[in-house]
């Protein structure tokens, strides 16, 4: 155990990631070789997958606010203590969780399958974060940086959104459908909004701190208006209004009242435009300055920066109704779920994993994270073009040809056994990346000196 | 952008969304399609569906997994509920045989003939605006 609780959020949040994308692969390989569901069923794997890299998007962004605040941001904690039970509670429920879908026991809902029960401790805990968190940030004084508002606000909405999604047990919810799948996707919308405020906020952060140590006078100047600038809390707004509002993409071929269809056509995808922009700003200035590609952070944020590209062009497209005619229930909406989740929630947490790692090891710009690195995209480009492909076929298949499910299975096969392989060499890459991150942080190597972290982030010669 | 201006915007982007899910909590559009078969068997067959977490590898109307087939007009296909029955009696491929009682078979059929009514999904008629938005015809007249 690190004296940290921040980083003992990291290190079970890499677990969870590893252990995630464990059975993401095994599932994948369920819908190559349907027998292996005789040996574990797939009604097990899914949720295991789901939740476990769920956790990890929410352990990832707990752990660095709870690291950051006391450590770069010179915020003591309210209480530590309601940070370890914070921290126990999670594990314990996790660990609960994860024991309940190995014996079959369910009774949840898609993202959420564990018995309702369950879901009283994850409030429990959330509310002791949210109190904490609260506590700690009224000490300030000054004006708060952006990545305050952007973790507040997370943090109040997923308490709210989450509670939100439990509606469907009140018969008035439960017993019409139509009603039920609205309030439901609804609330995960919001849920997925939240989770991108805590690590959109923590990208805005390492953008101002990694700026600070950038080597570059320019950068060094500006970097204490990163958190506060226009555009910051532009973005800010514009990701909370969509947290709020941008979630009816879900609801256009459901029978769900006609405003609430079409209220999420233009808000839904404002937010990966303004952020793109400013990553795509910092990146620009990095590069004018002098190319830090080899920094691991930097790296990562990189391949976001991209990855939302990528993601902005696919999301944008298939919020429009008529486009979503022949896209929703096919791959290309696990796509756009893999894109946003591994591409850019999943390398900006990476980024937040190594600006930490390297203040207690200098990270190589060779060897096996950046190895890993090109693996993991690579691998990750692969199956992503899979999934796209897989989706536009299923979905003209389905609209235009009629075909019955078995008809798309056959035809979509070949895309679906790349889109497996591919998942299985990801996986690799992703080890490579995160068991030396684990192991640095599981040793009780202390942050070292300022001066000696900044040293480390010369470029190797 | 002063203090005052983010608290303020701040406080309306919450109003608002207060007032949206009030709305969209007491909309009454299509939410009683299907009520005509609604009962205790429809009520347990959803709970059974959530506690065999059949969303894992089915989808309603387009959402849940993608290892089966979308249930949500299953009933009214052709050969509809021999086959439906016929699958959760015995499971095939990788549908497990989850060795389902007939009571529990009785609950699921009534869940998905309850939901067979709620809509159209995937959509088989509908019309497309030159707007980019999307009108579909998800029940008969006479429904």
């Amino acid at each position: 155990m690190n004296k940290d609780t921040g980083i003992n959020f990291l290190i079970v949040g890499i677990g969870a990631l590893l252990a995630g994308m464990f059975y993401g692969c095994f599932g994948a390989l369920q819908h190559v070789y349907p027998e292996l569901n005789a040996y574990f069923s797939f009604q097990k794997t899914r949720p295991l997958h789901v939740s476990l890299v769920i956790s990890w998007l929410y352990l990832g962004a707990i752990g660095g606010i709870y690291y950051y605040l006391p450590n770069k941001c010179g915020v003591p904690l309210y209480s530590q203590l309601l940070a370890k039970l914070h921290l126990w509670i999670f594990t314990i429920t996790g660990f609960v969780i994860i024991g309940a879908y190995f014996m079959g026991i369910f009774g949840g809902r898609e993202y959420w399958a564990f018995p309702p029960i369950l879901a009283i401790p994850i409030v429990l805990s959330w509310i002791m974060f949210g109190y904490n968190y609260v506590r700690t940030i009224f000490a300030v004084k000054t004006p708060w940086p952006v990545y305050y508002w952007m973790w507040g606000t997370g943090i109040l909405f997923f308490l709210l959104t989450f509670l939100e999604s439990y509606l469907w047990m009140i018969p008035y919810f439960g017993d019409s459908i139509v009603r039920d799948m609205t309030v439901q996707w609804k609330s995960y919308g919001s849920i997925v909004g939240s989770w991108n405020m805590l690590i959109y906020g923590t990208a805005i952060f390492l953008m101002e701190k990694a700026s600070e140590k950038s080597g570059i006078v320019e950068l060094e100047e500006a970097a204490p208006a990163v958190g506060h600038s226009k555009i910051a809390f532009l973005l800010f707004f514009l990701g909370f209004l969509n947290l709020l509002f941008g979630w009816a993409h879900h609801l256009y071929l459901l029978p769900s009242a006609g405003w609430i269809r079409h209220m999420g056509y233009l808000i839904s995808m404002t937010e990966l435009l303004i952020i793109a922009k400013l990553i795509w700003q910092f990146r620009a200035n990095f590069i004018a300055g002098k190319n830090r590609f080899h920094i691991m952070p930097f790296r990562f944020l990189m391949a976001a920066d991209i990855w939302i590209f990528i993601n902005l062009a696919l999301a944008l497209l298939i919020s429009v109704p008529a486009i979503q005619l022949y896209t929703h229930g096919t791959h290309i909406t696990v796509a756009h779920a893999m894109g946003s989740t591994i591409g850019i929630n999943t390398m900006i947490l990476l980024a937040s994993l190594f600006y930490i790692v390297g203040e207690r090891e200098k990270v190589p710009n060779k060897g096996a994270v950046a190895n890993g690195f090109w693996i993991a995209n690579i691998s990750f480009f692969i199956f992503f073009v899979c999934l796209t492909i897989a989706g536009i076929m299923k979905g003209f298949g389905v609209i235009e040809k009629q075909q019955t499910f078995h008809e798309v299975k056959e035809t979509i096969s070949p895309f679906i056994q790349l889109f497996a392989y591919s998942g299985l060499v990801m996986f690799i890459g992703f080890c490579m990346i995160l068991i030396p991150a684990a192991r640095t942080l599981m040793s009780s190597r202390e942050p070292e000196l300022a001066e000696e972290a900044s040293a480390k982030l010369e470029p190797a010669q | 952008m002063s203090l005052r201006s983010k608290q303020w915007l701040y406080v309306m982007l919450c109003i608002s969304f207060l007032a949206m899910s009030f709305g969209v909590y007491t909309s009454t559009e299509n939410v009683d399609r299907g009520f005509s078969v609604m009962n205790e068997d429809v009520r347990a067959g959803k709970r059974l569906f959530q506690d065999y977490n059949c969303v894992s590898c089915h989808q309603i109307f387009g959402l849940g997994g993608y290892m089966g087939p979308d249930l949500t007009n299953c009933i009214s296909s052709e050969g509809g509920p021999k086959r439906a029955e016929m699958w959760m009696r015995n499971g095939f491929g990788a549908m497990p045989n989850f060795e389902l009682s007939d009571q529990e078979i009785t609950e699921l059929m009534a869940f998905l003939a309850y939901i067979d009514k709620s809509g159209t999904s995937p959509p088989k008629e509908y019309e497309i605006n030159s707007t980019g938005t999307l009108d579909i015809k998800h029940y008969q007249d006479d429904e």
